[in-house]
């Protein structure tokens, strides 16, 4: 319809409409991709955040800075994290006093169940719900448990989006401490 | 284990980079030895990959728990064949699996055309190579399968039961075979255009490899749709997920190109355009492996924690823009033979067939890219579910249906109306016939109505074909009709083959609207001993029976079926499996109901039994669905596999002129398609 | 020179009335395409929204909409005689706000344990949202599963 005009050829007509739809369908999945695009999480500083802890207190990360931080992200819905929460208990009570913190981060649950999952395994280190999954989206978790080690300079040293055994979490910490 | 699998993958990166420059510049300066060390590098990157490949399997064997891929996605407790699928039901490892299915087309086109094509040949080999460095970077820099834990796990996690049936063992490696198959007639477009050898040598020598890769993704979209149905327990086989419909659009335009191509043969015309739907094929392919892998579109099957979506963006973009400015260089010489003559011709109903195919692509791929699309430009995040795919798709491809028919009735060049009007009149009024019988036998839904009764009108024309080929050969020869039809089709196997082709796409065709009109759905609390009823059936509860071993345990109910005359029919078994590995995931397992002295269940529909919950005081829930003529999809793809294969069989034709039995040959060369 | 020979060979092309032709049935197809591809989106639109935005802003009636919210576990009440499931959902950031949800069709293995869910169907204020469809994506890393 356009081609009508003698001053445009149909053959660069056609060329640059397909060029055209080309480049903008690639923009378009780029901005789509942006809009989602997960940033390194390990070796960058570890993502800002503040909890709100299931005893009232406030947790905020870079108030722990000097500190080795384990974060453990867990649900009481969860199997695996039944298995791995005697292990972080163990850990934290041989840990406290060397400049580790823990904090648990209670994903998508509901308060009775994550209480009584906690008298269950006697979980007594930092821990409260991630309100709206705002920690659990700037952490970019896939799932649950799923655990981040933050080194004295606010960095994350390692992910591990696994159930940690004790000689994984131990190793950590230490190479961390020596560090 | 793990370190040498990593040193195979860096060096077949090498090595693939290396065959890419090699015979780029080979050629170009003409330098046939630079060329031949090449073609060497390509082997070498094929039998490294083998090898990576080949300890990867070996690591899941042995658990090597080592390998954070193992620990992910296998555990002690698994079957050998399932630690074996292992390779793909991750991520690292798909895309290893994925590269190595590229390494081995590109090995076989580089080993099997060494002494043809030496134009092009070259050039083929080193897009092939460029797409398979793109990969191979992404294995070594982003994705190694054999990345090392700091520990060892005592178990794996095990792999997704979803994944853990033959199914989904067969259907990753089938759908990969065809997402990458396309890469190769892409190349030898790509080689076209950059040696500037533009006659239809590129079309012949890349014919086979084409229809072997539209035949595996037609299986992958067949087999996945099969999958969903068996498995996934919800009555129904094609859900319009983003994933199912990005396995679906490089079918779409492979199946234009396939039929644009043959314009391109018999008349020298719509060559640009078979060029465009061989790019867009190929990057159609890439962009499902990148809908699946990026997590772009929330579907049930993306796997969001890729990094890789930016990486595979990226190439896309390369891709599809690079193929597209090679084309344009070469626009002007690409100029038809000829003109199209008239709206009534061959030409014109494969111009229309092409521009619906690519109609149908476009609103699919409309659909699944309507979120992102939404968001980019309103900020809010709007989708279109299935209501819309099924609005847009019924009309186009009901189209397509139809042209289909005349396609294959309309001469080449030209036909008068009166002619055309002639040969339309036996067809259609098959189809009036059977619009009169499927009303009388209750079928009033206008739209099934309309488009099985255009599936008796294609299904008349193609048969009609077969018929009236067998009978002029009879009459000229002699032969008995059997050996007349024989010989019909061996002598020009690619117009036969894809006639075969449309009677097995007519079949599903049917099969897709006969269950989407007519399906019937009850739900029931049975107590031991109760019955419920639907479509003609009675079933009875029989009470619970328990099964377990090592590795599940299934709960099944026992059903009685009974026809509508009382007799028993036989037994179905619905149940909910457990597997111990990961308790918090019980399935359901769909018992479709099959019994041989009630043809209907084995010809016209399916009675479809889900146990949707066992309560502890021993009554079960039971949803039923009646599906008809479901069975007919998986028979028309049956048919569809068989008439790729005449299509596609290599020397019969040619044998067969060779070795003349006495009985006279019909003069001219066989013609293709 | 070329440019002018090019010129003429369209003016030819046009001025023939067997193109006239295609062009017109060309355009007849693409607009046939463009007005079912239109009223197919436009009658299909389903607009993602969060449960304080469904309380607050009111939803206009007749609208799709998918909620997202995590389950009242307590609340579940499934009806299997009459195939409908009833349950509260609730906003993880504020579980004061609730939205009542009735269910009819065919419920996924991983409903019962997953901790949210997202529901597709129509909202009238003041009422409960009756959904037909919905899909668990659940958090838990090999737990994905949608029905339609």
């Amino acid at each position: 319809m356009v081609a009508t005009s003698p001053w445009v050829r149909p053959r660069t007509l056609a060329q640059g409409l397909i060029l055209a739809l080309a480049a903008g369908l690639i923009t378009l999945l780029a901005l789509g991709l942006s809009a989602r695009a997960p940033k390194a999480i390990v070796g960058n500083p570890a993502p800002e955040f503040e909890l709100e802890l299931f005893d009232g207190g406030v947790v905020r990360l870079s108030a722990l800075r000097g500190n080795v931080v384990v974060i453990n992200f867990w649900a009481s819905w969860c199997g695996p994290c039944r298995d791995e929460a005697p292990i972080l208990v163990d850990a934290w009570h041989a840990y406290r006093d060397r400049g580790v913190v823990f904090i648990g981060i209670d994903y998508v649950d509901t308060e009775p169940e994550a209480h009584a999952f906690m008298q269950e395994f006697a979980v007594d280190y930092p821990n409260g719900p991630d309100k709206g999954q705002r920690i659990a989206r700037q952490y970019q978790i896939t799932g649950v448990p799923e655990t981040f080690f933050i080194d004295r300079q606010g960095r994350v040293a390692a992910h591990y989006p696994l159930p940690l055994t004790r000689h994984l979490l131990i190793s950590n910490i230490e190479l961390l401490l020596t560090a | 284990m793990a370190d040498l699998g990593y040193i195979a993958i860096v060096l077949a990166m090498a090595s693939a980079l290396y065959a890419a420059a090699a015979c780029l510049w080979g050629q170009r300066r003409g330098e046939p030895q630079l060329v031949a060390s090449g073609r060497n590098a390509v082997f070498a990157a094929g039998g490294l990959l083998t090898l990576a490949v080949l300890l990867l399997v070996y690591s899941f064997l042995v658990h090597d728990f080592q390998i954070r891929y193992v620990a992910e996605n296998s555990s002690r407790h698994m079957p050998t064949l399932y630690l074996i699928t292992s390779l793909w039901g991750g991520h690292a490892g798909s895309l290893l699996f994925w590269t190595w299915i590229l390494s081995m087309f590109a090995t076989a086109v580089t080993y099997l055309y060494r002494d043809r094509h030496p134009a092009l040949l070259p050039y083929t080999s080193a897009v092939l190579s460029i797409a398979q460095s793109f990969f191979l970077i992404l294995l070594v820099f982003l994705a190694n399968p054999f990345e090392k834990l700091p520990f060892i796990p005592g178990d794996g996690l095990g792999l997704n039961p979803l994944l853990q049936n033959l199914g989904m063992a067969i259907h990753p490696p089938n759908l990969y075979l065809g997402y990458v198959g396309v890469s190769v007639p892409w190349a030898f477009a790509m080689a076209a255009l950059l040696s500037g050898k533009l006659d239809a040598g590129w079309i012949r020598a890349t014919r086979r490899w084409t229809l072997l890769a539209w035949l595996f993704l037609s299986l992958g979209v067949t087999l996945g749709g099969q999958w969903a149905y068996v498995e996934l327990g919800w009555g129904g086989y094609w859900g319009w997920d983003p994933v199912e419909n990005s396995s679906f659009l490089p079918w779409l335009t492979g199946t234009a190109f396939l039929h644009s191509v043959i314009v391109t043969e018999r008349r020298g015309m719509l060559k640009v355009w078979n060029m465009l739907l061989i790019i867009l094929t190929y990057n159609l392919a890439i962009f499902g492996a990148f809908v699946t892998r990026s997590g772009i579109i929330d579907s049930v099957h993306s796997f969001t924690e890729s990094s890789i979506g930016p990486a595979f963006l990226a190439y896309i973009a390369l891709s599809l823009i690079g193929s597209l400015l090679l084309l344009f260089r070469r626009w002007d010489q690409l100029r038809g033979d000829h003109q199209l003559e008239a709206i009534l011709s061959k030409e014109a109903a494969f111009l229309l067939n092409n521009l619906l195919f690519l109609g149908a692509t476009f609103a699919i791929f409309w659909g699944n890219i309507f979120p992102i699309l939404s968001e980019a430009v309103r900020g809010v995040k709007v989708t279109v579910g299935a209501p819309f795919f099924n609005q847009v798709s019924a009309p186009i491809f009901l189209a397509i249906l139809i042209t289909m028919g005349l396609g294959m009735l309309i001469a080449w060049r030209r036909q008068t109306i009166s002619s055309l009007v002639r040969s339309l009149r036996g067809p259609v009024s098959a189809g009036i016939v059977a619009a009169i019988v499927l009303w009388l036998m209750g079928v009033r839904l206008p739209p099934a109505l309309l488009g099985l009764s255009t599936c008796v009108f294609v299904g008349a024309v193609t048969v009609r074909e077969f018929y009236q080929g067998t009978l002029a050969r009879h009459r000229l020869t002699g032969e008995p009709y059997s050996v007349a039809l024989r010989k019909l089709i061996a002598r020009n196997q690619p117009r036969y083959g894809g006639y075969i082709v449309h009677l097995g796409v007519i079949l599903a065709a049917a099969g897709i609207i006969g269950s989407q009109a007519y399906q019937q759905e009850a739900q029931a609390v049975l107590g031991p001993g109760q019955a419920m009823q639907i479509g003609g059936y009675r079933l009875v509860f029989q009470g619970f029976s328990e099964l377990r071993n090592e590795n599940l345990q299934l709960i099944r109910a026992n059903l009685d079926v009974y026809n509508d005359q009382g007799r028993y029919l036989g037994r179905a078994e619905p149940a909910k499996e457990l597997h111990f590995v990961r308790p918090d995931q019980p399935m359901t397992e769909a018992d479709i109901f099959r019994a041989i002295g009630e043809p209907r269940t084995l010809f016209l529909e399916d009675l479809y039994l889900i146990l949707v919950a066992a309560s502890p005081e021993g009554t079960a829930t039971l949803r039923a669905f009646i599906n008809p003529l479901v069975n007919w999809i998986w028979m028309g793809a049956l048919i569809l596999i068989a008439g790729t294969a005449v299509a596609a069989w290599p020397e019969a034709s040619e044998a067969r002129v060779r070795v003349p039995r006495g009985a006279p040959q019909p003069a001219g060369s066989p013609t293709r398609f | 020179m070329a440019k002018a020979s090019a010129t003429i060979e369209i003016a030819r092309r046009w001025a023939n009335p067997q193109s006239a032709k295609f062009v017109v049935g060309g355009a007849i197809i693409l607009a046939a395409f463009a007005y079912l591809l239109f009223t197919a989106t436009s009658s299909s639109l389903v607009f993602y929204h969060t449960i304080d935005e469904v309380i607050a802003q009111g939803i206009p009636v007749g609208e799709r909409i998918r909620v997202a919210g995590a389950i009242d576990k307590d609340s579940i009440e499934w009806d299997a005689e009459r195939d409908t499931l009833a349950f509260t959902l609730f906003n993880p950031d504020n579980p004061s706000q609730r939205i009542f949800i009735i269910y009819r069709g065919l419920v996924p293995d991983t409903f019962w344990t997953s901790p949210h869910v997202i529901m597709e169907g129509e909202y009238t204020p003041g009422q409960s949202f009756v959904a037909d469809a919905m899909s668990v994506q659940c958090p838990s890393k090999y737990v994905r599963a949608e029905i339609q």
